[in-house]
């Protein structure tokens, strides 16, 4: 009888030992293992959730005809000096207005723009602020003078700022000089234009998708409409021209 | 005369109360016990299979993080959308509309702002928004009126006279100023 009343605080004794060494850890170890669970769930669904913007962005891109060469042509991914050396040209000429010279530093020496990424609808995870997301547009610094009438000038400049390659004029400097001249030759007033431009590029690499948060599958159209309207389609046929030559270091 | 043994009765049933309540602990007890090992048991359980399904999902997550990585389609739209952030930033677009400073609107506005007599020999934009323009007036006066053209002028701000002298043709002004739209 003494045995059986001594048999509950010892059960009862065993029971909050148990408890203490045996059932709370494993309530511990269940929550934190469910707490896991929820966040692979979570990363799961974010994922599918990526896939499913990407590819609805991806259908847009394609639906929208020539977006993504016009965008691609505007802000190449490599340097074109060719492009812009060529384009200034094609501009000067049609603009009647004396391309005098035209040099080219390379970006290393150019601090890059600090243009700052409004992502409407992919932005890295790590920085949600609007600066530092994605990359810096890369640029070209290109000085151009020209010299010409001034209504021409304005034509230039104008021409030039909507020319198809992304572009910040940095500076402009138009002077107006006097020539020598005697009897006959009346002095002459000309113009001439210092124009800084800085051309840019983006530099790709391969993306993290997973560092990546995509949110709407929305595609900035706005901005591919006004590049449509703005960018001057006044632009030269460049194609690569080379034939062989027996003496490269003679002229044809 | 009858003797009736109440005491006897008392005791039996005492001792039988007493019984009744030492097993109905015991069972109480060792019901306890079984819930504890069965609460254990159980939990050990749930704990195995939650963490099996981890191993499985964390595996499946493993996967499509490596599908993602890489991916072209990704990299493309990354990489446009990128573009398109640039250009806006850029051509400043804003409802529909290009809103950076066109070169040839200052020079608009510098031509509606020009007096008679007046004429400019060196016009420079020298980037955020600041103009450095230099004319020359055959009259202090012409001077004046131009550099109080550009003080009271619509299109620019903080409008300042850098120098002014006298040549033997002309008299020669140098002024800075800001534009006044610039965002």
């Amino acid at each position: 009888m003494r045995l059986k009343f001594l048999f509950f605080p010892i059960i009862l004794i065993i029971s909050i030992s148990l408890f203490i060494g045996f059932i709370w850890p494993e309530i511990t170890k269940i929550q934190t293992l469910e707490k896991s669970k929820n966040d692979i769930n979570a990363n799961l669904q974010d994922i599918q959730n990526k896939k499913n913007a990407i590819s609805q962005i991806k259908t847009k891109i394609n639906n929208s005809g020539d977006s993504e060469s016009l965008v691609d042509n505007y802000l190449p991914e490599n340097k074109s000096e060719e492009k812009i050396i060529n384009n200034v040209n094609f501009l000067a000429t049609s603009s009647g207005v004396s391309l005098v010279n035209i040099s080219v530093k390379d970006q290393a020496q150019i601090t890059p723009t600090n243009t700052q990424i409004s992502n409407v609808n992919v932005e890295t995870a790590s920085t949600s602020t609007s600066t530092g997301t994605g990359k810096d547009a890369l640029l070209d610094e290109t000085t151009i003078v020209v010299n010409g009438d001034y209504d021409k000038i304005k034509l230039f400049l104008d021409q030039l700022e909507k020319i198809s390659i992304y572009n910040k004029i940095k500076s402009v400097t138009i002077t107006s000089q006097e020539t020598q001249g005697e009897g006959e030759n009346k002095p002459k007033t000309f113009i001439s234009a210092n124009i800084v431009v800085n051309f840019g590029y983006v530099n790709s690499s391969k993306i993290n998708g997973v560092k990546l948060a995509v949110t709407q599958p929305k595609l900035d159209e706005e901005v591919i409409q006004v590049l449509k309207d703005y960018v001057s389609d006044k632009s030269p046929v460049f194609e690569r021209d080379a034939a062989e030559r027996i003496n490269p270091f003679m002229a044809n | 005369m009858t003797t009736i043994n109440l005491y006897q009765n008392n005791e039996k049933s005492a001792q039988s109360a007493s019984q009744v309540t030492a097993n109905m602990g015991f069972i109480f007890s060792l019901s306890i016990l079984i819930i504890t090992i069965l609460a254990i048991a159980g939990l050990k359980f749930a704990s195995y299979e939650i963490d099996k399904e981890n191993v499985s999902l964390q595996a499946d997550l493993d996967q499509q993080t490596n599908s993602l990585v890489g991916l072209d389609d990704l990299q493309k739209v990354v990489s446009l959308e990128n573009k398109l952030a640039l250009i806006r930033s850029n051509l400043q677009i804003t409802n529909k509309s290009v809103g950076r400073i066109k070169m040839t609107d200052i020079l608009g506005s510098i031509e509606k702002d020009m007096a008679p007599g007046v004429v400019l020999k060196t016009y420079t934009y020298e980037g955020d928004g600041k103009v450095k323009v230099n004319f020359t007036t055959s009259n202090f006066s012409d001077s004046a009126k131009q550099i109080l053209n550009f003080k009271k002028s619509a299109y620019f701000s903080n409008a300042a006279l850098s120098n002014i002298s006298r040549s033997e043709k002309e008299i020669e002004s140098e002024m800075t100023m800001n534009i006044k739209n610039k965002k």
